[in-house]
């Protein structure tokens, strides 16, 4: 395999790109990342939560798991997990973004965060990020599916079903490696992470495949 | 409580209705649900699972959670659920019955790709530490009542699906909205 492209997406910004059936994009990563595919060839077939929770029979998206599309259709499969061990990646959350630092701060829950009330919030997140990187396909904020949360470490507790989040995150860059079942569109936030230390750094994103 | 209006709806039947702001939506039943719901004036706002379990920080709705749309805004809350203590309600899966809620929304004209995931009222699922998705088929022995409050002007729509394999029995439920 060899290196198609790569970028690398500074915090709080977005990115996204097509890929065709069998190339391997890896995302090295040590911080959130909210990540989104489309059929290349029909973008209201959209990953889904849901339909991949099923598939799996599992609420966290692990190694050998796929990512299904809103009506079952496979559009990745997870193949190399380096977090495998040391923490989850969600299927649970939807995405940060203005709105919703917006009513955390009104609703005075900010406290659920690390950095707490008196954070500075980013005036942007991962729904703007996001939407901005899909632009250019015409893809709008109503059309952009609930992400994976890659490396989104939830501690859940299985009897109440309450959720927390926790700081839980690689200590170095470590890679996530997806391969694509079809032609796609992928995207993806370097999310700005309130609750870990770093409040998010970069991503990287290689495309990997035959030339 | 004024009663507004009153339905049963037989197993592999759905219904859809307005539901004002400050009206309670009574759900009554045993078997399997599935539940949507969208912003009036505009149904591009829909009920969303997951900001639905931001907010709450929790997988299983139940009484004093709120449900919130894609837009990050409140739609309804739980005011009582009737089948606290007995089991949990679905935030997790897709349609049991995809082809008949997509009929129930047919005048809404909404495609399979647009139908949003839904709340499965009585689809009690155990989940193990690890995460691992167990069907559970215990749905309650008796009918129960959900009571959910419009915040907003609301479409809602429900499909009575007990073929989910999660689901015990095959019973009617009944929808009833209701005027405080």
């Amino acid at each position: 395999m060899q290196v198609i492209k790569e970028y690398i997406a500074p915090k709080n910004t977005g990115w996204a790109t097509e890929m065709l059936a069998g190339q391997i994009l890896r995302l090295t990563a040590q911080t959130i990342i909210d990540f989104v595919a489309f059929d290349r060839d029909n973008f209201r077939e959209s990953f889904d939560q849901a339909p991949t929770k099923e598939a799996s029979n599992c609420i966290y998206l692990k190694q050998g798991h796929k990512m299904l599309s809103r009506s079952g259709i496979p559009l990745l499969t997870f193949i190399k997990d380096e977090f495998q061990g040391l923490g989850t990646h969600d299927l649970q959350f939807g995405m940060c973004g203005r709105a919703r630092h917006k009513r955390a701060a009104e609703e005075g829950r900010l406290g659920e965060y690390l950095h707490g009330d008196e954070m500075k919030l980013p005036d942007h997140g991962c729904t703007e990020n996001l939407t901005w990187a899909l632009e250019p396909w015409g893809i709008t904020y109503e059309n952009i599916p609930s992400p994976v949360n890659f490396f989104q470490n939830m501690k859940i507790n299985q009897k109440t079903g309450c959720m927390e989040r926790t700081q839980n995150r690689p200590d170095e860059p470590v890679n996530l490696e997806l391969l694509a079942e079809r032609d796609l569109l992928v995207g993806f936030s370097a999310c700005p992470d309130m609750a870990s230390k770093t409040r998010g750094l970069e991503v990287k994103a290689t495309v990997l495949g035959l030339k | 409580m004024k009663i507004i209006s009153e339905e049963t709806v037989s197993p592999q039947k759905g219904w859809i209705g307005n539901v004002d702001q400050g009206q309670i939506l009574k759900i009554n039943g045993k078997s399997v649900i599935d539940f949507n719901a969208f912003k009036r004036d505009d149904i591009r706002e829909y009920f969303d699972t997951a900001r639905t379990r931001i907010y709450n920080l929790n997988m299983y709705p139940t009484a004093g959670h709120r449900l919130f749309s894609k837009q990050n805004n409140p739609m309804m809350k739980i005011l009582s659920d009737g089948f606290s203590g007995i089991g949990l309600h679905d935030l997790q899966s897709g349609h049991g019955c995809a082809e008949g809620m997509l009929s129930v929304l047919s005048p809404l004209n909404i495609s399979y790709e647009n139908l949003p995931d839904p709340l499965g009222f009585f689809r009690n699922l155990d989940i193990s530490k690890n995460g691992q998705i167990r069907p559970k088929p215990k749905g309650p022995s008796t009918e129960v009542s959900i009571d959910l409050e419009a915040e907003i002007d609301l479409i809602c729509a429900i499909m009575n699906c007990p073929a989910s394999e999660t689901s015990a029995s095959a019973a009617n439920a009944t929808v009833t909205i209701l005027r405080p």
